[in-house]
């Protein structure tokens, strides 16, 4: 190697490394001017701070997200808030307890203002999470699919012990069936339900509906009739896509056409709010230096 | 001879006669039959009614003409009888080869019953000298119950000329009005006789008007002058004057027939404006009527934040849509939000009925919070002067600590645009924002169903797999025959490794050798003497040579085993050469 490549190779090096640290920096640069903009209760400066970190930033970060959340919240902007705050809850943002007790509080506050607000303005709105939603949440969950897949293999090691050794053994014969048929059933009946619940959520995805008020049509377009309207900060399932608009469904069953950027999606890696979603209908939110 | 033929054609000839008239002659006096029947769509009707009456006469043959019905004088003295439409119809059906035929003349007549009373219908036709009567149906005639129906309005002005058959008659309840008074107009067509054909080609004109519908009766029977007239209601409108002065509703015109026309004048009416005297400041022309109002909360004990609903309802009768119920009070310490207002309207001649504002509120202090009474004004222009409906003052309390403020009016100023009120946890402040990227899943959802496939599948070829084998793998006789080779294999590798110690090598030749005999004996050579063994494998055709020297080599492992000969290793290499030629000749032999 001559000296030449070597130290073309070492600047190169030293650009790339240098280019990751400013922009760590870059982003820790606007968390902390957020934090600040909170503390002065400047929370349009906060939030517009909080969205520049969340967009220099390349993954999901709870406390960013729980910040922003907030921020959104005392801006009154329900919509933005309950997707941030619902985000920094995913366990893919590796949230610690107590970001994710704080967030779940601030999430109950603006969900009882958005129930208010859907009742004064008619518009419509998910209901309450019930017992039957944390099951369903509960049976997606990563430890239904291990136990499902390990009883599965479990059962076949069962099985065969079962033919080979202990079929002839009437006492223990007894035992390894009973151990067969605990093991099938749980293969299949949670295993069944888990598969059934990553599928629904695959294919119809959770999300938010960021403007404080949005029309849902009958089809795809400013032209068609409204059907309802959807509250800002309601959960909803997109069905399907038609260029530029979205075709969502409440919990109850109630489903309208809405322009695809009043929705965000819970399960996308990259926040809503920073690839410029709609403000359709929420606060301004100020930029840099405003305040 | 000749005399005896024709006596037998004489006679066949009267019998085909005879049989002709027998068939024929029936038939014949079927023909000349006539029937006559007279049938009514009621039975029962009101004077004014119309009642359709069908006189049918008909005679089973399609041949001849059929004479008219003559109506009696009893149905022109109880009926008016409207144009009588009349047609023939002939049919001929051809049954299992029998052929029947028929005529039959239908009259179709409308009559209008006059008279009360029970009469019964029937007529006569000529048929050749002699009158043929029809059946007789009883049609019962019942006055009409009053002269209006009973949903009318009595003030309103009837018709008195009956000289035309059929008119258009407008009018209203009243020629003189407060400006938002109801005015009830009224357009109805009247019928002496049944017109199919009748519609309104134009319709009348409520320039000036705010126009509602209003129900419309059912089609009803009155007398003008002395005749029946069935009443067919074609508009029913309660009109709400907007202006004074003198305002005009438009004529109408009616089509009967698409021939006639019969028109109606037009109603001026005199509307006079609300008084000045005792008008309040601002006062909604809209609210001319009599109403009530009232209010309620839908929970009286609320906590500091916490909604609830109140709801003042309208009641009465106006123009309730248009209604301007006057500023709402602004309660201290209250958050409302705009009203929710709905509408019942009640179904009748009058306009009227209920009108709710739902106003959801949110109290932000502690205490006792007293909503003040609210008031109507209004023109009840029955009474041609204001009046003032109140609702109640309705005292909420509002638990909680008393000195307690959830927030005070300066705390409102300070968060303008702070709409959250629940108090929200602060945000976190730390230097950096954590980094470390999650660890991906390792059971991916990929994995994870291909995991829950495959358990099924190995399953399933582990089924397989056992049935196959069982199926196409050895039979017992061959897992015998494994076995003793597996054994075989064992001796030979025990005997090789005490080939130079001597430790047990004796012991595993014999045995080795023994196993083979046992092999080519079969069975029966269980258990037996070595003397026996060996005449076994005699008879089993193992050769001379052979016996001799496998009955030598077991002497041999026997002196070694129990007596002091074990001899070197050198011998020993020879017994287990020996042995091993023995053990390859007995098995090729067994084989």
């Amino acid at each position: 190697m001559t000296l030449r490549s070597s130290l073309s190779l070492v600047v190169f090096v030293i650009v790339l490394g240098w280019s990751t640290l400013a922009s760590a920096d870059a982003v820790d640069d606007a968390f902390v001017e957020g934090t600040e903009a909170a503390e002065r209760n400047d929370w349009s400066s906060a939030a517009a701070s909080f969205e520049t970190a969340s967009a220099l930033l390349p993954q999901r970060s709870a406390v960013l997200s729980y910040n922003l959340g907030t921020a959104y919240a005392n801006l009154g902007d329900l919509g933005r808030s309950t997707y941030h705050l619902r985000r920094a809850t995913d366990w893919r943002a590796r949230p610690t307890t107590e970001i994710l007790e704080a967030a779940r509080s601030n999430l109950a506050a603006v969900r009882r203002r958005a129930e208010l607000d859907a009742t004064t303005s008619g518009a419509m709105i998910d209901r309450p999470q019930t017992t039957w939603d944390l099951l369903v949440g509960a049976i997606a969950a990563p430890w239904v699919a291990w136990i499902s897949l390990l009883s599965g293999l479990g059962f076949c090691v069962a099985l065969y012990v079962h033919r080979r050794w202990l079929r002839a053994q009437p006492r223990r014969a007894g035992a390894s069936r009973a151990l067969l048929i605990v093991l099938a059933l749980v293969f299949t009946i949670p295993g069944g339900l888990h598969g059934w619940s990553v599928r629904a959520a695959t294919a119809q995805p959770e999300a938010i509906v960021l403007p404080a008020a949005v029309d849902a049509r009958e089809g795809p377009g400013q032209h068609r009739s409204v059907s309802f309207t959807l509250q800002g900060g309601a959960q909803v399932r997109v069905l399907d896509r038609s260029p530029g608009w979205s075709l969502v469904k409440l919990p109850g069953g109630l489903t309208g056409w809405v322009p695809e950027a009043s929705v965000a999606r819970l399960d996308a890696v990259r926040a809503a709010g920073s690839a410029g979603g709609s403000r359709e209908g929420a606060p301004a939110v100020g930029k840099r230096g405003d305040a | 001879m000749r005399s005896a033929t024709s006596q037998s054609v004489r006679t066949t000839f009267l019998w085909v006669l005879f049989s002709l008239c027998a068939v024929l002659l029936p038939g014949t006096a079927f023909a000349k039959g006539i029937t006559a029947t007279v049938e009514a769509d009621e039975t029962q009707a009101v004077v004014g009614d119309v009642i359709t009456m069908e006189f049918l006469v008909s005679r089973s043959s399609t041949r001849g003409s059929l004479p008219t019905p003559e109506l009696p004088q009893s149905v022109a003295d109880a009926f008016d009888v409207g144009q009588c439409a009349s047609g023939t119809s002939r049919s001929v059906q051809n049954i299992n080869g029998r052929r029947t035929a028929a005529t039959t003349r239908r009259v179709s007549c409308p009559l209008t019953a006059r008279k009360v009373g029970t009469f019964k219908i029937a007529f006569t036709v000529p048929d050749g000298k002699k009158r043929v009567a029809s059946n007789s149906v009883s049609i019962e005639v019942i006055a009409a119950d009053g002269e209006r129906a009973p949903l009318e309005d009595p003030t309103v002005e009837a018709p008195t000329d009956a000289s035309e058959d059929v008119f258009l008659w407008v009018s209203t309840n009243k020629k003189r009005a407060y400006v938002g008074e109801q005015v009830t107009f009224r357009l109805d067509v009247y019928e002496a006789q049944r017109f199919l054909d009748v519609s309104l080609r134009t319709s009348p004109t409520f320039e000036g008007f705010i126009s509602e519908e209003i129900p419309l009766p059912e089609v009803y029977t009155t007398m003008v002058g002395d005749r029946p007239f069935r009443v067919r209601p074609g508009i029913r409108r309660a009109l709400f004057p907007q202006q004074a002065g003198t305002s005009t509703i438009g004529a109408s015109e009616l089509l009967i027939s698409r021939r006639k026309r019969r028109f109606s004048d037009p109603i001026a009416l005199e509307i006079l404006p609300l008084p000045a005297e005792g008008q309040p400041p601002g006062f909604s022309a809209n609210n001319v009527g009599r109403y009530q109002i009232s209010a309620k909360v839908d929970r009286d004990e609320v906590q500091p934040g916490e909604p609830f609903t109140l709801t003042y309802t309208v009641a009465g009768e106006g123009n309730i849509e248009l209604l301007d119920p006057g500023e709402w009070a602004v309660l201290p310490s209250v958050r409302s939000y705009d009203p929710k207002v709905t509408t019942e309207r009640s179904r009748g001649d009058v306009v009227g009925g209920t009108r709710s504002y739902a106003f959801l509120m949110i109290p932000e202090r502690s205490g006792t919070l007293s909503i003040p009474a609210h008031e109507l004004v209004f023109f009840d222009p029955a009474q041609e002067a204001y009046a003032t409906a109140s609702s109640s003052v309705i005292e909420v309390v509002v638990g909680g600590d008393p000195n307690a403020i959830v927030r005070t009016d300066e705390d409102e100023e300070a968060a303008v645009g702070t709409v959250v009120d629940d108090p929200l946890a602060p945000i976190f402040s730390t230097a950096s924002v954590p980094r470390d990227l999650p660890r991906d899943r390792w059971l991916t959802q990929e994995r994870w169903t291909m995991g829950m496939l495959s358990v099924p599948l190995i399953v399933m070829l582990g089924l397989a797999g056992g049935w196959a084998w069982r199926r196409f793998g050895p039979d017992d006789a061959a897992r015998g025959r494994a076995v003793v080779r597996a054994r075989r294999r064992e001796r030979i590798e025990l005997a090789q490794g005490a080939v130079e110690s001597g430790d047990g090598f004796h012991t595993a030749i014999s045995a080795l050798l023994q196993d083979v005999a046992l092999e080519v004996a079969g069975p029966e050579g269980t258990g037996l003497p070595r003397s026996e063994l060996l005449r076994l494998l005699d008879r089993k055709g193992v050769e001379a040579e052979e016996r001799r020297r496998l009955e030598s080599l077991l002497e041999q492992c026997d002196v070694a085993r129990f007596g002091a000969a074990d001899g070197g290793a050198d011998e020993r290499h020879h017994l287990l050469d020996d042995a091993l030629s023995v053990v390859r000749m007995l098995s090729k032999g067994a084989a």
